[in-house]
């Protein structure tokens, strides 16, 4: 008894703190939730502010982003903006992480180095000269169509050198003697990534896809450069125009927030299984 | 079925030499051991074969066909790893299926691979578990299953790396028997490759004693217990192992009969040496020592108690020896000093420089 006490204080103690912490965090996304529900007036009149919805609460808001608001347009756009990055990203990630993991070829350092060095540039860094290229091949203009808006959403992000190092890790965690088997059995070096080494480097393209995701949807500098035409906002574009022509929209922005979010919490909830398997259990003793 | 030889074979990494200059003929239908300790180039030999490894120098052959630039996939060979190297996302059936679907011009129909999938199973007793992933297996059984997807390709020569180390004691000797009924069933050719000298023992046609890259002695398993070649080979095989110890022959005619002269008695030669060498190494197997006799005298250090025999470890000189005792004798008490008796017929003698038998 005499050292359980001790150990109970200090247990308390991170209780008490981590409750803090999750407060500090919770409470910018609880004070999106009350206020989606309130009217919008309501909050704007509200003598003194609420951490509550005011009364009455009011549901409407996330159906009228997509009414009034025209969520849905954006909503589709950065969908399939994100889609295409996620899949040329991945596809791309994991052939050089391939050549990168199992191939010799003449220049590999240097190459693999290059590589390494884009991962130090920051976007803004390649911001202006980017657009600048996209704009004398006529994908950013005042003009842009939808597929020339999608091109310049897309084609800077079709290969990334955070995921080939990723999955390039991935790859060399796979067994020697695993490969050495498939090599007996024979498979090709496609036949290995495909059968093999994808398969069992799952849980690596697992995050790497949630991350590619995430940082693809969520991406607000370059679209706000990229796209000139309010037609072909993105979600995070869209919502800078949120309740700003009337007080009364005041809550849609916030409704709008939320429902942006939401896929990326869809996502996080159905990988988190993916994420923590550990699928190599078992492969060699 | 086929034969595989090394012909002068060297393999070099950078600066250091893993095999050095072998040559070695496995007969085909043979169940070849490759024995060593731990880095003796004998897992490097069993990958060259494979096609893992390339050769530095020398020939190698499969059949009669010089196999040095071809690839692993085009050897008709199989390996099963000592990490068993299964696919962990597959399953047993998947797994074995592996080397059928694999190449895909080669790839035969479903229904056939299906019946040879069903056949390796069957001949491992693997068949309950075809749906199961590596990883709900037990240890043995996923050794069945690198088995299995060995044999379901029925390649020309089996290698084997380590396949039972990672088996306990009483599994490793199940499975011993069950590798040797298997080898006779496919009568196809087996390499091998183990440090345990009891697994080459028991299952060997003919061991190869590999040590520092080098062959040090081919042969059967019961002719390299009795002849060694070298010092290296009688002090690896034999369990426990010989004991050993220096020595000179001496030859005086006035000394009575010729004996070889050491630091705790003199040891009787029934036969005269084929050598010229005043100084030599002795060996005396555990079993050719005999407690009670007056040849050698040695202090008794412990008694190991086996059930069925007992271990005598004595103090010789400056060295450990051990005396194989029958369980019904009398045992020596510890601390005791005992004679020793040897049995001259059965006694090696090696050349302390060369370190080579003397014939």
């Amino acid at each position: 008894m005499a050292t359980d006490a001790p150990r109970r204080g200090a247990a308390i103690g991170w209780y008490v703190l981590l409750s803090a912490l999750s407060l500090i965090v919770l409470f910018p996304v609880w004070m999106t939730i009350a206020r989606a529900l309130s009217d919008g007036s309501a909050t704007l009149f509200a003598r003194t502010p609420s951490v509550l919805p005011y009364s009455p609460i009011q549901w409407d808001a996330f159906s009228r982003a997509f009414t009034e608001g025209g969520l849905g347009r954006p909503l589709l756009v950065s969908g399939l903006v994100t889609l295409i990055i996620v899949a040329a990203q991945t596809a791309t990630a994991v052939g050089a992480a391939y050549a990168f993991a199992f191939l010799e070829f003449p220049f590999k350092r240097i190459v693999m180095v290059l590589c390494a060095a884009t991962l130090l540039l920051p976007i803004e860094v390649t911001l202006i000269a980017n657009i600048q290229t996209l704009q004398e091949v006529g994908l950013v203009s005042p003009s842009q169509g939808f597929g020339e808006a999608i091109g310049a959403l897309t084609l800077p992000f079709l290969a990334q050198a955070f995921g080939i190092f990723l999955i390039r890790q991935g790859f060399l965690g796979i067994p020697k003697d695993l490969r050495d088997a498939a090599q007996l059995d024979g498979y090709s070096d496609l036949g290995f990534l495909r059968r093999v080494a994808v398969p069992v480097t799952r849980p690596v393209i697992g995050s790497f896809v949630l991350i590619a995701f995430l940082s693809a949807y969520n991406q607000y500098v370059w679209p706000r450069f990229s796209v000139k035409t309010n037609r072909w906002d993105t979600v995070q574009l869209a919502l800078r125009r949120f309740g700003l022509d009337n007080p009364d929209q005041l809550n849609l922005g916030f409704a709008a927030a939320i429902i942006a979010a939401l896929p990326v919490l869809v996502l996080l909830l159905v990988f988190q299984k993916q994420l923590i398997r550990g699928l190599t259990a078992g492969a060699v003793k | 079925m086929s034969s595989v030889s090394f012909d002068h074979v060297t393999k070099r990494f950078g600066d250091t030499t893993a095999v050095d200059d072998l040559t070695l003929e496995v007969a085909d239908r043979e169940f070849m051991v490759l024995l060593g300790p731990s880095g003796c180039g004998k897992t490097t030999a069993l990958r060259m074969i494979a096609g893992l490894e390339s050769v530095t120098e020398g020939e190698l052959r499969i059949g009669e066909r010089r196999v040095n630039d071809v690839d692993a996939r085009d050897r008709d060979i199989s390996m099963v790893f000592q990490s068993y190297a299964l696919y962990p996302h597959m399953t047993v059936r998947k797994n074995i299926e592996s080397p059928l679907v694999a190449t895909r011009h080669a790839r035969p129909a479903a229904a056939e691979r299906a019946a040879r999938v069903r056949e390796a199973a069957d001949v491992l007793d693997l068949a309950p578990y075809l749906d199961r992933k590596p990883g709900e297996l037990s240890g043995g059984q996923r050794q069945r299953v690198a088995l299995a997807r060995a044999i379901v390709r029925r390649p020309q020569v089996f290698l084997m790396d380590e396949p039972l180390s990672n088996l306990d004691a009483k599994l490793r000797t199940q499975t011993r028997l069950e590798l040797v009924e298997l080898w006779r069933r496919l009568e196809a050719t087996f390499i091998y490759v183990t440090h345990d000298q009891v697994e080459a023992m028991t299952m060997a046609s003919r061991i190869a004693v590999i040590a520092d890259g080098r062959l040090q002695q081919v042969g059967p398993p019961q002719a390299v217990y009795d002849r060694p070649a070298n010092l290296f080979v009688a002090g690896f095989i034999g369990s426990p192992p010989m004991n050993m110890i220096a020595g000179e022959v001496d030859r005086s005619p006035l000394a009575g009969p010729l004996r070889v002269r050491t630091a705790i008695g003199n040891i009787p030669l029934p036969t005269p040496p084929t050598t010229n060498l005043h100084s030599v190494v002795a060996g005396i197997r555990p079993e050719h020592l005999r407690l009670g006799g007056s040849d050698l005298s040695v202090e008794v250090l412990n008694v190991e108690q086996l059930g069925h025999e007992r271990h005598v470890i004595c103090r010789a000189g400056d060295a450990r020896w051990v005396v194989r005792q029958a369980a019904h004798e009398p045992a020596p008490a510890v601390g005791e000093r005992v004679g020793l008796g040897v049995d001259g017929a059965s006694l090696h003698l090696f050349d302390p420089t060369s370190t080579e038998r003397i014939a």
